[in-house]
């Protein structure tokens, strides 16, 4: 019974996707406001502070971190206008989509945000290690490989918080309508289409979709891709022990060897890369 | 001399393997598919094979199953443009030491061999273009000091603004080396090409943040000291910079004794006093004549810092060699005062080396005439 249940959530979803109907979870309307207002060539930074006003923890999280000393000297904020300046357009993006995607992460549920948090916690050290991968291998656009990183696995939590809404509606009793290896299975199989439709809404740049859409094998065309940085790093922070689920230990290794001659790093150069990620992890929380 | 199979559908590929093992002084074997080797490892024993996957008659991975079957474990190195996961983590299980993506630099097909084959030599520094590795200045790792190809540089500052850079060469030792930049992309390139002491960060450069450059920098430069550059603040910020993982914050508009204070912490002043048993040496003064004032108080300082180790070493006696110092008469005499003092304070004996210019700058003051001097340190210690 849950066999068929499992295909046919599965199948709905995918049928979704397809035709371009699948409703994604409500993003915080400030958050999204603001992105939009940023995607105009000539925006207004009253505008933008309109919106971010809109939502207080998006506001405060603006401010703290234009305050930060990553963004400079550490400066005590008295208004957004001050902070949306000192930040500047690409800074506030991503700020905002991380927003956006650490919202994505939290559910009322207990175990769906307990797994949750694991899948964030890797995806922050994905996005750590792609940042730094990278920029030593002469990719552009750092800030946004640590995005494609981050966002890796955003469809996780969707689809996650989806079949969450079935069991709800479907299941008497408070009783599983599919077992927990069919969730994790239905998961696997479907997340990245649903990451690239989260993508695709949030009108974030090809380089971030195709990390999120092209995560199991590299693209020797292309060898600095932010998509092989990602593969790379997702790989890295695995043998590292922060995956989610079970892990192929070989499966990763092959990743990671390939990605080293893919990317020209060695191992002395990928020991460093990780070596200090555990406290930057922490750090980022 | 180390025999190398090679086993590749491609002529060119087969000849660029040779001509590169053949100059590194390998001899090299060759063959056209896993038929072709596996007949050749019946008359041969390689040391290493470097085997594509794609082949016509018989595969790569067909071959090495073959190959290990037969209870062969010469080491391979998977050579290929084959990228899939699938295909390389079944060969890792059949047991490879290494893959080569195609087309390779051959800077890595170098390294890897040597690797696999565990010469000495084999330096990770010269695997790839990123990973040039970086080798630790003198001070801090000597047996890296030796890998070729990098330049030892001093200072790397990263900073938007070019006087920054010009203003900061002045503060700056002449004898110190420097490099500057105004990119993350820029201190990347450096990075790759060059070791440095100490890595200054600007904190506010456009569209940059420093501290994700501070950490890609480190991957780069594990041994360099990596310092956050702010404007000056009421506020104490090194703290905070140093909570994001900095260790040390300089602040601008840059100020004499603050530089000199930066170096004091990451340079070794050898330069300035270098300390050898119970005799001190002061360097030679290579800067400009308004920075005298500074080397001389850098001088007193460390001075009286080795002479309280020296009594802590129970030491019964300072030499002081002022051969190199700069002939500075009043400087050189308060200098020399100040030693004489601390050494009564400490209890140790005195005893100067240096110029007869300097002998009779100090014979010309009561307070230092009398103070046993010698024109050289062979005659200073046999007089001990």
């Amino acid at each position: 019974m849950s066999e068929r249940v499992a295909n046919e959530v599965e199948r709905v979803v995918l049928a979704r996707i397809a035709s371009n109907r699948l409703v994604l979870p409500a993003s915080p309307q400030g958050a999204t406001k603001a992105l939009e207002t940023l995607r105009e060539p000539n925006f207004r930074a009253s505008k933008l502070v309109q919106d971010l006003e809109r939502d207080p923890i998006l506001a405060v999280l603006v401010l703290r971190s234009a305050s930060s000393a990553a963004h400079g000297r550490p400066v005590e904020m008295k208004s957004l206008d001050q902070a949306v300046s000192r930040l500047g357009a690409q800074q506030l993006k991503g700020i905002i989509v991380e927003y956006m995607a650490h919202e994505l992460f939290q559910s009322s549920d207990r175990r769906i945000n307990e797994a949750n948090n694991r899948v964030w916690e890797h995806s922050v050290v994905v996005g750590l290690i792609a940042r730094d991968v990278a920029a030593l291998v002469g990719n552009a656009e750092p800030d946004s490989c640590y995005l494609a990183g981050l966002l890796h696995d955003i469809g996780k939590p969707v689809m996650g918080a989806m079949l969450l809404e079935v069991e709800r509606s479907t299941s008497r009793n408070g009783s599983a309508f599919i077992s927990s290896a069919q969730w994790t299975a239905i998961v696997d199989r479907t997340h990245r289409r649903v990451g690239v439709a989260v993508a695709s809404e949030w009108k974030l740049a090809d380089s971030i979709t195709s990390a999120i859409r092209d995560c199991s094998d590299y693209d020797a065309a292309d060898r600095a891709s932010a998509a092989n940085i990602v593969r790379f790093s997702n790989a890295l922070a695995k043998r590292e022990g922060f995956g989610t689920g079970t892990v192929d230990m070989s499966d990763v290794e092959a990743l990671v060897m390939v990605g080293k001659s893919m990317l020209g790093a060695d191992e002395t150069i990928v020991n460093r890369l990780v070596a200090n990620v555990r406290p930057r992890l922490q750090q980022a929380k | 001399m180390p025999c190398i199979l090679t086993i590749d559908d491609s002529s060119t590929i087969r000849t660029i393997i040779t001509k590169q093992m053949t100059d590194l002084g390998f001899e090299v074997e060759q063959a056209e598919d896993g038929v072709q080797g596996l007949a050749k490892l019946e008359v041969i024993t390689p040391d290493l094979i470097l085997l594509d996957v794609t082949m016509p008659v018989m595969d790569g991975p067909t071959m090495l199953a073959k190959l290990r079957e037969s209870k062969n474990t010469t080491p391979v190195i998977m050579l290929t443009s084959e990228s899939k996961r699938a295909i390389v983590a079944g060969a890792m299980k059949l047991g490879i030491d290494d893959y080569i993506l195609k087309p390779f630099k051959p800077e890595e097909l170098r390294a890897k061999v040597l690797k696999a084959l565990r010469v000495d030599g084999a330096a990770p520094s010269a695997e790839t273009p990123i990973s040039a590795s970086p080798v630790a200045p003198k001070s801090a790792a000597p047996a890296a000091a030796s890998s070729p190809g990098l330049q030892f540089t001093d200072v790397l500052l990263i900073d938007d603004m070019e006087n920054v850079h010009k203003k900061f060469r002045t503060m700056l030792p002449a004898h110190f080396s420097m490099s500057a930049c105004v990119s993350a992309r820029e201190a990347i390139q450096l990075c790759q090409e060059r070791v440095y002491r100490v890595v200054v960060i600007d904190m506010v450069i456009p569209d940059i943040n420093s501290v994700a450059l501070m950490n890609q920098l480190r991957a780069l430069q594990p041994h360099a000291v990596m310092v956050a550059l702010a404007l000056r603040s009421a506020n104490d910020t090194s703290a905070e910079v140093k909570a994001n993982g900095f260790s040390d914050l300089l602040s601008k508009p840059f100020d004499g004794g603050a530089i000199d204070e930066f170096l004091g912490r990451h340079f070794e002043v050898d330069e300035v006093l270098v300390v050898d048993g119970n005799v001190l040496t002061c360097g030679k003064f290579e800067g400009k004549e308004e920075k005298i004032e500074r080397y001389f108080s850098r001088v007193r300082t460390l001075a009286r810092e080795s002479l309280e180790k020296l009594a802590s070493a129970c030491h019964d006696e300072a030499l002081i060699d002022l051969s190199m110092a700069p002939v500075r008469n009043d400087r050189l005499i308060h200098l020399v005062m100040l030693v004489d003092k601390e050494c009564k304070r400490l209890g140790l004996g005195l005893r100067i080396i240096g110029t007869p210019d300097i002998k009779r700058a100090l014979a010309s003051v009561t307070d230092t005439a009398d103070i046993p001097f010698f024109e050289t340190r062979s005659a200073a210690t046999e007089a001990a």
